[in-house]
């Protein structure tokens, strides 16, 4: 829906909050949907929202937690909202050839923490992203996902117990994959 | 895990990020936004003045609205003034601050402090019985504001496991425009108080739930009520929305069932199985705004 006035954030604004926040935004984003194109989706709608807001930010980190609250909130409405997203895809007007995964995604789409991920709650995965890949500090994560510090503790111990646990199951499943030495060399009547 | 694992995996993520391509798409994004925003600002006020002819449903409801701007200033300022828990930054003194639910405006002070809202709120439930067979319960309730004139308006569930469904009604959408609807989230913005809609709180109840509680789920329909009732208590809202000086503030609203909510939704069910004229009865739920 549109906007009922024009006052809408700065580019000069926009501009220095794409150039600080742009890139930790589309990590979360593509940690939580775990698809570039959704990521790219999130990204916009998050800065979009961003542009239209008119909350005032104390700081650049009051601005960053903000941008990542907002960015766990459209991630989670993205999910439940596929069917919706079915008609939005039909009616966008053809933007050009779409967003193509660089190499440093492919890669990353390999690794067996990534994999391993894939089986863990969004919130285990936001807590876990936010600590180790933004660096975020307890308080920071608290801020940014609008719970207490307590609530951010439990849930990082329980999301590396549960990462710890995919990662062992992983291995198992690849060494069970493997034949064994005996089973290769064994007579089949 | 194996730290050396792990810390590769954190090595190449941070080397990860929107391409060229990408980023360019962002820029042309924003700068359609900035397009529109500049037509709408123009546009909006033509609306403002002519407006759309409405359903005979929705001009009742803009006439207990209209009606209840008026008792919401007395209702308001005595129930909340010197605890309003906004966080607004005060352009003017209004005589209501912030964004107040209509439903909450309407309802009677009680002796603790809480609001009993209006019959109709949360009377209207439909539900539906997944593939593991728990059961998915709207209960239809009426957030939209008293003031008609807030942008931006977010709700977020802040309290409870309840999700949130907003579906606008099609009479109220322009030629050309998007039909704006939210289904199982736990916060969505509107971008301004005119757009009228369908608000309900959702829940999922497990079918062992509802088995323990009757033998027949079929036919005992306020059983299911009731017991999405209960799981609804306690839930908080958080509404955050701009005026048009482009002040933003909040309330948060927390809802109770009242005491006897299996009798009052067992009633409606009987009054709707027999040939009398629907009436709504004695209300249903309670709201008091919280720090």
């Amino acid at each position: 829906m549109r906007e009922s006035n024009n006052e809408l954030r700065s580019e000069e604004f926009m501009d220095e909050a794409i150039a600080a926040h742009q890139g930790a935004v589309y990590r979360l984003a593509l940690s939580q949907t775990r698809s570039t194109a959704d990521a790219q989706d999130v990204m916009q709608d998050v800065f979009i929202k961003l542009m239209r807001s008119q909350v005032p930010f104390r700081d650049s980190d009051h601005l960053r937690a903000w941008l990542l609250r907002v960015t766990i909130n459209q991630c989670r409405d993205l999910a439940r909202q596929a069917w919706h997203r079915r008609v939005e895809v039909v009616d966008e007007p053809d933007m050009g050839s779409t967003v193509t995964q660089d190499e440093a995604v492919e890669l990353l789409m390999e690794h067996p923490v990534w994999r391993a991920m894939d089986a863990l709650k969004e919130s285990d995965r936001s807590v876990l992203h936010l600590r180790y890949v933004e660096e975020l500090s307890i308080p920071e994560i608290a801020e940014a996902l609008s719970c207490t510090q307590v609530a951010v503790r439990v849930r990082l111990r329980r999301a590396r117990t549960r990462l710890r646990q995919m990662m062992v199951a992983q291995c198992e499943q690849q060494s069970a994959d493997v034949p064994s030495f005996s089973q290769q060399t064994g007579v089949i009547r | 895990m194996k730290q050396q694992g792990f810390a590769s995996y954190i090595t190449q993520m941070k080397q990860v990020g929107p391409t060229s391509m990408g980023q360019e798409r962002l820029q042309e994004a924003l700068q359609r936004e900035r397009s529109a925003a500049r037509v709408s600002a123009s546009e909006h006020v033509v609306m403002h003045r002519h407006g759309v002819l409405p359903s005979a449903g929705v001009v009742a409801r803009r006439a207990v609205l209209a009606a209840a701007a008026v008792a919401a200033v007395v209702l308001v300022a005595g129930v909340v003034s010197g605890n309003m828990v906004g966080s607004g930054r005060t352009g003017g003194a209004a005589a209501i601050d912030g964004p107040v639910l209509a439903a909450y405006a309407q309802g009677v002070e009680q002796a603790d402090g809480s609001v009993l809202l209006p019959a109709s709120f949360g009377t209207s439930v439909d539900w539906d019985q997944g593939d593991d067979r728990s059961y998915s319960v709207h209960l239809n309730m009426d957030l939209s504001l008293v003031d008609a004139e807030f942008r931006d308006i977010t709700y977020s569930i802040v309290e409870g496991d309840a999700t949130f469904r907003f579906l606008q009604s099609r009479g109220s959408v322009s030629t050309n425009g998007e039909l704006t609807e939210f289904q199982d989230v736990k916060t969505f913005t509107l971008s301004d108080s005119s757009i009228e809609g369908t608000y309900s709180l959702d829940v999922v109840i497990p079918e062992d739930e509802v088995d323990a509680a009757t033998d027949d789920p079929l036919r005992d329909l306020y059983v299911i009520n009731a017991l999405a009732a209960q799981k609804i208590a306690g839930t908080r809202i958080e509404i955050e929305a701009t005026d048009a000086e482009g002040n933003t503030s909040s309330h948060t609203y927390e809802i109770q069932p009242v005491e006897n909510i299996a009798e009052r939704y067992q009633e409606l069910q009987a009054q709707a199985e027999s040939d009398e004229e629907q009436q709504l009865g004695e209300p249903l739920f309670t709201m008091r705004e919280v720090a």
